[in-house]
């Protein structure tokens, strides 16, 4: 029994050991990888093609190589002003207060005597007691004076003679003494008045008039005694200038400005800029505390079918005691026109001067504030981004050059030698400026960045400027002037069949180069100088080596092609054009590095199709189909590729020439046929 | 001299008489090729029987070869298979381990795992989907009722004994089934057409159902049900009947997608049977909208049953005629009808040997032998011993192994 088990336990080990490999069987399928079409439209695009009634192609390819815009002429810059002012304007009202010192107070005993008529004994009567007089609401809570007077008047309402009157006006707060002063003999019924410099004092709302003795005479007989009358004194505030103040200011303008601002337009004389678009730029920095509105005007300014000028109001708010606040805002002027002439037309230099009005003031808000002549005020103020629609003036002269690049996307493409039956270039000129212009073409270099091979388009046409005049305006009518190139007139033909992909023209513009006579000239936002360079070719050509190419991506499914273990390719071929066609395929992986490469070419390739004599044009397509055999390491290339690069090349037997329709097409299916293992 | 074929056969016959002279007057007490596991159910007793077989009636059984010990097919069976003019290609193959253990009088328990692939399809799509679309390029192939059918799964469950007189045995099973895998396409009517360069596969399909498996290992768990009936009409003749397999299964997280019109088929699935745990990646993507329509959650289904049918005829006290007809899924996946001779040479050793026919086999032809030891009874049996002498023209085998014992 022990040497059975050992021979079982044997043989379960040995069969484990002997692990059979995979059973695969292979199954041959037929994929295709893309479907493609190659046609005219590869090289050509449909956008650049004309085509006949015959269905005959004609390539025309249009671009306009800009010379100049207003842009280049003109550019109105961002002119922002700056000024910082104080408050020297700042203003009291001028103000009365009227205060009586009573006969019961300067004499008390005399309450048992009122109403009767009785004689009245020498009074002298001394004191330091005063009485405290709050006009704050009539006056100010404080201020302290650069300029101003207080007009003490004293009226002697008391049936005697005020012998002498001595006073005194001190803060009610610090005691400091405003003003003093002694009046004399002052008969009864009688008014004097002394005037008191307030400069350089500081005067509180609450004040205390102590009038310090008060000596009256005897009465002449007897008098009718009115305890309520006294010594009537009435103060007046009067020219006050603070230099700060805290008080209910009245309303004042702070800032006064008119200026003419000049603009630089870099050598222009513009009287008239027609805004399309921008704004007047306002930055106020204030620590006023008092809110400050600032009016903002250009009175040489209109918008059609509108009535007003650019005006504009802003208002800024009360700086927080010991802040500063900060405000900008932007006001359009869209769709204004402004006068350049300054203030006035009739005074030189009358342009690129635009007069402005700017007020800062501020209104009777009923509310205390505390002034400083210390107080500042900026303002940053102007005109900014400002595009034009028109300007009309003396745009000045200017000399500009251009060398940029044409992308010739119509030869683009195409590759080899191409030979053309007909060929032009139309150089059209178009001025839409009111300016005169002078273009020299000085050179037309035709690259092919292939070859690296460059033509000269070379025309007597081109060796003189060219004038271009004004357009005219109103309704806007561009001066244009065209020059025609073709085999007779220049060597457009040589030029093309360089086939250029990049057309680097060299041109000169001389703007303005006669000057202006009147001011009187213009430029539209939509003007411009530019050169039309249109390409006709009829599509009757021979090619030698020509190639359409396109790229196709594969998306393989790389999970399933790695049991694939060989393969060929087929491509199927529908070729409509007259032209047996070779095809290099370039296997490119996702780097673009190009994996390998297959070319069919001689014996295989697609064949031409048949050309009916009498219309020129092909009959049936012509099918081909062509095997590519993949060796093992081609097939595992393959199986890492992400794309394929077509190159189908033509090749016309002896030179020669066929028209190209634009139905012609190569119909490219491109399968594999591979073996694929399937494991188990 | 090397013996001869004759000779070698000459001498097996020679050593089963000898055997028959010696135990040819006990009486019936096998497990495998009798009933006498069931009819005894004797406590502690335990039945395990091993089975495989791969049958088709259109491929060879060298293919079959191929694939489980060669590592690729012998060009000359494939060139015989592609040569075969038969119409549809039915295949079907079946691997089971079962066992049974008496618990008591009345009662037992079993368990079991079981693997099961069906294919029928007509034979040029077969050739398509096996071979690739090469050959079928701007050709239109056609076939009705395609299916197939892969599952795994094991299960466990009771059996009750509900009659056993010398008139009546009834065996009654039940249990639980888990699958492990189960794929399903099946379709009454499909027309592909392959375009030139194979760009597309048009499908043309008529209740076309396709299920989707989902990643967890258990995709459905159901109910499984079987019966044994025995039944003697008198002292030569009884009939049979054992079915098995009986089930409803509810799939887990599965959805089936089922259609009724034309698809478009990009990108060629090159291993479309094996790998069809998705349609969308084979559709082209005009065509997902319909898919997706199309699509429904796979809540119950059912795995096909089998039905053996038998009617034994005693010939002679050891001798036993035995007719059987099998079905698979009610047909669906096979009938098969044989013809099988039982002889007890001792109350030991028995052997049976059938020949029969079926349209997922071809020509069945089957040795089977039990020898009971003392306590043990061991069974072989071996199908398809012709694919021995003619592999390429043979079109089924298969191996059942069984061991009964006592403790």
């Amino acid at each position: 029994m022990q040497r059975l088990y050992y021979l079982l336990l044997g043989g379960v080990v040995f069969l484990s050991a002997c692990r059979k490999e995979k059973f695969s069987s292979e199954s041959n399928w037929v994929v295709p990888l893309l479907q493609t079409k190659l046609d005219l439209g590869d090289i050509l695009p449909d956008s650049i093609t004309q085509e006949d009634a015959n269905g005959e192609l004609t390539v025309v390819f249009e671009e306009e190589y800009g010379v100049s815009n207003l842009e280049d002429i003109l550019q109105i810059p961002d002119r922002v002003e700056e000024i910082e002012v104080s408050l020297t304007s700042l203003v009291l009202d001028d103000r009365s207060f009227t205060d009586t010192l009573t006969l019961l107070e300067i004499y008390p005993a005399s309450a048992l005597l009122n109403g009767q008529t009785t004689e009245l004994g020498v009074q002298d009567i001394t004191t330091n007691e005063g009485t405290v007089l709050d006009v704050t609401e009539q006056f100010f809570t404080t201020a302290t004076f650069k300029e101003g007077y207080i007009d003490i008047s004293i009226s002697n309402d008391l049936p005697v003679e005020a012998e002498v009157l001595e006073f005194e006006l001190r803060n009610d707060d610090d005691k400091e003494v405003i003003v003093s002063g002694v009046f004399m003999n002052l008969a009864p019924g009688s008014t004097v008045q002394e005037t008191y410099d307030l400069a350089g004092l500081t005067v509180d709302g609450v004040l205390e008039l102590i009038v310090k003795r008060v000596k009256t005479k005897a009465s002449n007989g007897a008098v009718l005694i009115n305890v309520t009358k006294g010594i009537r004194t009435t103060i007046t505030v009067r020219g006050l200038k603070p230099q700060v103040a805290t008080a209910v200011f009245p309303a004042q303008n702070l800032v006064e400005r008119a200026e003419e601002t000049k603009y630089n337009f870099g050598g222009a004389e513009l009287t008239q800029v027609y805004v399309k678009s921008g704004d007047i730029l306002m930055k106020v920095e204030s620590s006023i505390d008092e809110a400050i509105v600032l009016d903002y005007k250009i009175p040489n300014s209109f918008k059609t079918g509108e009535a007003g000028i650019i005006e504009q109001t802003w208002v800024i708010p009360p700086a927080p005691e010991g802040d500063v606040v900060y405000v900008e805002e932007r006001f359009p002027i869209d769709g204004f026109v402004i006068y350049l002439w300054g203030e006035s037309q009739a005074t030189q230099p009358n342009y690129n001067l635009i007069y402005n009005e700017l007020i800062a003031r501020i209104k009777y808000s009923g509310q205390e504030r505390t002034l400083s002549l210390e107080d500042k005020i900026k303002i940053e103020f102007g005109l900014v981004d400002v595009l034009a629609s028109l300007v009309i003036g003396d745009p000045g002269r200017h000399d500009l050059s251009t060398t940029d690049t044409l992308n010739l996307n119509a030869l683009s493409k195409l590759e080899g030698n191409l030979s053309l039956e007909d060929a032009r270039v139309d150089l059209n000129f178009y001025n839409s400026f009111g300016i005169e212009s002078l273009v020299d073409v000085k050179e037309i270099r035709g690259l092919n960045t292939t070859s690296n091979k460059v033509v000269n388009l070379v025309s007597g046409d081109l060796l003189k400027e060219v004038f271009l005049g004004r357009a005219t305006n109103p309704p806007l009518t561009a001066f244009q002037k065209e020059i025609v190139l073709d085999n007779t007139s220049s060597n457009v033909k040589l030029f093309l069949q360089n086939l250029p992909n990049k057309v680097i023209p060299t041109i000169t513009a001389k703007v303005n180069p006669n000057g202006t006579v009147d001011q009187g000239d213009f430029a539209f936002d939509v003007s411009e100088l530019t050169l039309n360079f249109k390409l006709t070719v009829p599509m009757h050509f021979g090619l030698d080596s020509l190639c359409l190419r396109l790229t196709e991506n594969l998306n393989l499914d790389m999970e399933r092609l790695n049991n694939v273990t060989s393969g060929k390719l087929i491509v199927m071929a529908e070729n409509d054009f007259p032209i047996e066609a070779g095809l290099i395929l370039n296997f490119v992986d996702n780097l673009g590095t190009i994996l390998f490469t297959k070319t069919l070419n001689g014996d295989n390739k697609m064949a031409a199709a048949e050309v009916d004599a009498a219309t020129g044009k092909t009959v049936a397509p012509a099918e081909s189909e062509l095997t590519i055999a993949l060796s093992r390491n081609e097939m595992e290339l393959f199986k890492r590729s992400d794309s394929i690069d077509l190159n189908v090349f033509f090749n016309t037997k002896e030179a020669k020439r066929f028209k190209m329709f634009s139905d012609y097409e190569i119909d490219l299916k491109l399968g594999t046929n591979f073996i694929y293992e399937n494991k188990l | 001299m090397e013996p001869t074929l004759f000779m070698k056969i000459s001498f097996k016959l020679f050593a089963l008489l000898i055997t028959y002279t010696a135990y040819g007057q006990q009486a019936d007490s096998f497990a495998f090729l009798g009933n006498s596991f069931d009819k005894n159910w004797r406590p502690n007793s335990i039945k395990i029987t091993a089975d495989g077989s791969v049958s088709s009636n259109a491929i060879n059984t060298t293919m079959f070869t191929d694939v489980f010990i060669r590592t690729e097919f012998t060009p000359a069976a494939k060139q015989k298979f592609v040569d075969g003019q038969q119409q549809k290609v039915n295949l079907y193959s079946f691997a089971s381990v079962d066992a049974e253990y008496k618990l008591s009088n009345t009662w037992g328990v079993y368990a079991k795992t079981f693997a099961m692939n069906g294919y029928s399809g007509e034979k040029q799509l077969t050739e398509l989907l096996f071979f690739g679309n090469a050959p079928f390029m701007d050709k239109q192939v056609e076939s009705r009722g395609l299916r197939f059918l892969s599952y795994a799964g094991f299960g466990v469950g009771a059996t009750y004994k509900l009659n056993n007189t010398e008139k009546l045995q009834a065996k009654v099973l039940f249990g639980l089934n888990a699958l492990t895998s189960h794929k399903a396409v099946s379709s009454a009517k499909i027309s592909l057409y392959t375009a030139p360069m194979g760009e597309y596969i048009d499908a043309s399909v008529a209740q076309f159902a396709f299920s989707e498996q989902t990643d967890g290992t258990i995709k459905g768990v159901g109910v499984d049900l079987g019966l044994d009936l025995s039944y003697a009409i008198n002292n030569k003749n009884s009939i049979g009947l054992a079915l098995r397999d009986l089930n409803l299964t509810r799939m887990l997280d599965y959805t089936s997608i089922e259609l009724d019109t034309s698809l478009r088929f990009t990108g060629i699935g090159y291993d479309f049977i094996r790998d069809t745990n998705t349609l969308q990646q084979y559709v082209d993507s005009n065509y997902l909208p319909i898919v997706e329509n199309a699509r429904e959650k796979l809540k119950w289904t059912t795995l096909p049953s089998r039905i053996n049918l038998t009617w034994n005829h005693k010939l002679s006290k050891n001798s036993t005629l035995v007719t059987s007809l099998q079905s698979v899924d009610i047909g669906k996946y096979g009938i098969t009808g044989t013809v099988g001779l039982g002889h007890e040479f001792t109350n030991r050793f028995k052997l049976y040997s059938s020949l029969g026919y079926g349209n997922y086999s071809g020509i069945l032809w089957q040795e089977a032998v039990e020898y009971r030891f003392k306590r043990l009874n061991v069974y072989a049996s071996v199908q398809g011993l012709h694919a021995i002498f003619v592999p390429k023209i043979a079109t089924n085998y298969g191996v059942s192994l069984g061991i009964t014992t006592h403790f």
